[in-house]
C-alpha cells in the first residue's frame, strides 16, 4: 500500500537526481572526443564561465531581495490578519489568492503593469505630471520588479504559515505584558518573535527555496534581460540544455542548485536550533 | 487597506484591461475602460489553440490530481497505521527528501528519460511527472491528518468485519476530509499552473497546456496586444480560483495548523 507511491516517487524524482549527479561528472558533448567520466571538470569549467558567475550573482540577488521583502510582507500581513476580528476568514482566504495564479500569469501581470507605453505604472506617473520611465531597459529596475512579482506570488504561503504561529499565542501574555508597561515594539521583540520562531523557520525556508529556483516568473517576465541582467541560474541551465545542447554544464548547474537548497535548509536548521 | 490593494491591484489591472480595446490601452491613461468590450475574449474563443490547451489543461491536471490524491491516501494511511521502527524512518526519508529537490532541477534529467521512453509530446509524460512530484508533500500532509483519526473507531469497525479498504473509505477519508481537500487543491494548482515540464516535454500544439499557450501568446503577437494577453490571463486564473473558493476554508485551516511544516 505504501510501496507503489514511494516507488513512483523514487522512479521519477530519485531517478532524476541520480542521473543529474552522475551526468554532471561526465562529458556529454556530442562533438567532443573524450566522452565519459571527467570528474569535476564540468564544475571547474562553470566557475571559469563569466555567464555562469553572472547567473549565480543574479540568483543570489533575486533570492536576497525576495526573502527580505517576502519576510517583511508576510510578517506584516500576518500581524494584520491575526489582529482583525471581522472578516478574518475571508481575508485569510484572500491572502492565499496570488499563490493560485500561475507563474506565467504573474509574469504577464507584472510585465503589463510596468510596460513602457501602456502600463499602469507609467499611466500613474503621467497623471501625476511626471515623465514616463522605461522600466525594462534598466537592469536595476527590472530586478526590483522581479523581486516584487516573485514576492507577490510566493509570500501568501509564508503569510498563512505565520498566521498559524500568531494565532497560537496566548492573548493573556500580551495583556499582562501591556499591564506591566511594556511598549509595543518591546512586546513584539520579546514575546511575539520568540514564540513564532518555528513558523519563521518554515517561512524562511519556503521563501528561500522558492526564490533560489525561480524560473517560471523570470522567463516570461523578462526572458533574462535586459542583456543578461536577470538571467538566474535556473534560466541559464535551461538555455544551456535546450538552446545550446550543452548538457554536461546544465547537469552541473542542476546539481549546484540542489546543493544550494540543501545548504540553505541546513543553515536555517542550525540558526533556529533551540539553543 | 494597503494589504488588500497589494493583493488585488495586479489582478484588477489585468481584469479591467481585458475589457478594453487594444487601441485604448495604448492611447488612454484611464484605469477603467471608456466603453467596455468583449472583443479580446471573442478573439480568444475563436482561437483553436485556446480550446486545445484548455482541454489539455483540464485533462492533465484532473487526471494527475486524482491519481496523486489516491496514492497519497494509500501511502499516508499506511505510514500512519502500519509502519514502525526503522522501516518508518526509511520510508519517511523517501517522502521528505524529495521536498528539497526543486522541480526545475528535474527538467533536464527527466527530459532525457521522456525522450528515451518515446513519451515526448504525450499527455502521459506530464501526468506521470505531475503525479510523482505531488506525492511527497501530499503524503506528508495526509499523515498528519490520518494520525488524528481515532483508532478505537477503526478497531470497532474491524471487529464488525469491515475490510481495510472499507475502513479507509468510510472512516479515515471522511475524518481526514479537510486534509484531502487541501492536497486536492495544492496538486490541482500545480498541474494547472505548471510551466517548465510542459515547455520541455512538448513541442507541438496538441499537448500544450494553458500556461504554455499564454507564454507563447506573448511572442506570437506582433505588437503586444495587451487586451488579449489580459483576457487570456484572466481565463487561466478563473477556473482554479473557483475550485479554490469552494474549499478555501480547509486549505487555509490546514496551512494555519502547520500542514506545510
Amino acid at each position: 500500500m505504501i510501496l507503489p507511491p514511494v516507488l513512483l516517487v523514487a522512479a521519477v524524482m530519485g531517478y532524476g537526481v541520480t542521473v543529474a549527479i552522475i551526468s554532471s561528472l561526465q562529458d556529454l558533448n556530442v562533438m567532443s572526443v573524450s566522452q565519459g567520466f571527467v570528474g569535476l571538470a564540468n564544475y571547474l569549467e562553470l566557475f571559469r564561465n563569466p555567464r555562469f558567475i553572472n547567473s549565480l550573482i543574479r540568483t543570489l540577488t533575486l533570492a536576497a531581495g525576495t526573502v527580505a521583502l517576502g519576510m517583511f510582507v508576510s510578517l506584516n500581513a500576518a500581524l494584520l490578519l491575526s489582529r482583525v476580528a471581522a472578516l478574518r476568514k475571508s481575508l485569510n482566504a484572500l491572502a492565499l489568492v496570488p499563490w493560485l495564479v500561475s507563474a506565467v500569469a504573474v509574469a504577464m501581470m507584472f510585465r503589463f503593469m510596468f510596460v513602457g507605453n501602456a502600463g499602469l505604472a507609467n499611466n500613474i506617473l503621467e497623471q501625476l505630471g511626471l515623465a514616463p520611465v522605461w522600466w525594462f531597459i534598466s537592469p536595476t529596475l527590472t530586478t526590483m520588479i522581479l523581486v516584487v512579482a516573485v514576492t507577490w506570488y510566493i509570500a501568501p504561503v509564508s503569510t498563512i504559515v505565520l498566521v498559524g504561529g500568531l494565532t497560537m499565542i496566548d492573548r493573556h501574555l500580551y495583556e499582562s505584558a501591556a499591564l506591566e508597561g511594556a511598549s509595543k515594539p518591546r512586546i513584539f521583540w520579546s514575546i511575539t518573535l520568540p514564540l513564532i520562531r518555528p513558523m519563521m523557520r518554515v517561512s524562511l525556508i519556503w521563501l528561500t527555496f522558492a526564490s533560489f529556483n525561480q524560473f517560471d516568473v523570470v522567463l516570461p517576465a523578462t526572458g533574462g534581460g535586459p542583456g543578461q541582467s536577470t538571467e538566474v541560474m535556473a534560466l541559464f541551465m535551461y538555455r544551456l540544455a535546450f538552446d545550446g545542447f550543452e548538457f554536461s554544464a546544465a547537469y552541473a548547474i542542476t546539481v549546484l542548485l540542489m546543493s544550494m537548497n540543501v545548504l540553505a535548509g541546513l543553515v536555517y536548521t542550525l540558526l533556529f536550533k533551540e539553543n | 487597506m494597503l494589504f488588500v490593494v497589494w493583493i488585488l491591484l495586479p489582478l484588477s489591472w489585468v481584469f479591467i484591461s481585458s475589457f478594453k480595446e487594444q487601441l485604448e490601452i495604448y492611447t488612454s491613461r484611464r484605469f477603467f475602460p471608456v466603453s467596455p468590450s468583449l472583443a479580446a475574449y471573442l478573439q480568444i474563443f475563436a482561437l483553436r489553440q485556446f480550446w486545445t490547451s484548455l482541454t489539455n489543461s483540464v485533462f492533465i491536471s484532473l487526471t494527475s490530481t486524482l491519481l496523486a490524491v489516491s496514492l497519497c491516501v494509500l501511502a499516508a494511511y499506511g505510514f500512519a497505521r502500519y509502519a514502525s521502527g526503522w522501516w518508518k524512518h526509511l520510508l519517511l526519508l523517501m517522502i521528505l527528501l524529495p521536498r528539497v529537490v526543486p522541480r526545475i532541477s528535474l527538467v533536464v534529467p527527466l527530459y532525457d528519460a521522456v525522450v528515451a521512453a518515446g513519451l515526448l509530446n504525450t499527455h502521459t509524460s506530464l501526468i506521470i511527472t505531475y503525479t510523482a512530484t505531488a506525492i511527497p508533500l501530499g503524503t506528508w500532509i495526509l499523515i498528519g491528518f490520518f494520525e488524528l483519526v481515532p483508532r478505537e473507531l477503526e478497531e470497532c469497525a474491524a471487529i464488525d468485519g469491515a475490510s481495510i479498504a472499507r475502513i479507509i473509505w468510510r472512516i479515515a477519508i471522511p475524518v481526514a476530509w479537510p486534509g484531502i481537500m487541501t492536497v486536492f487543491v495544492l496538486t490541482l494548482r500545480e498541474g494547472w499552473n505548471e510551466f517548465p515540464f510542459v515547455m520541455a516535454f512538448t513541442t507541438d500544439m496538441g499537448t500544450r497546456t494553458l500556461p504554455y499557450q499564454l507564454f507563447l501568446l506573448k511572442d506570437s503577437l506582433g505588437i503586444q496586444d495587451w487586451s488579449v494577453i489580459s483576457a487570456f490571463t484572466v481565463l487561466t486564473i478563473v477556473p482554479i480560483l473557483v475550485v479554490y473558493l469552494f474549499v478555501q476554508r480547509h486549505v487555509v485551516a490546514s496551512i494555519v495548523s502547520g500542514a506545510l511544516k
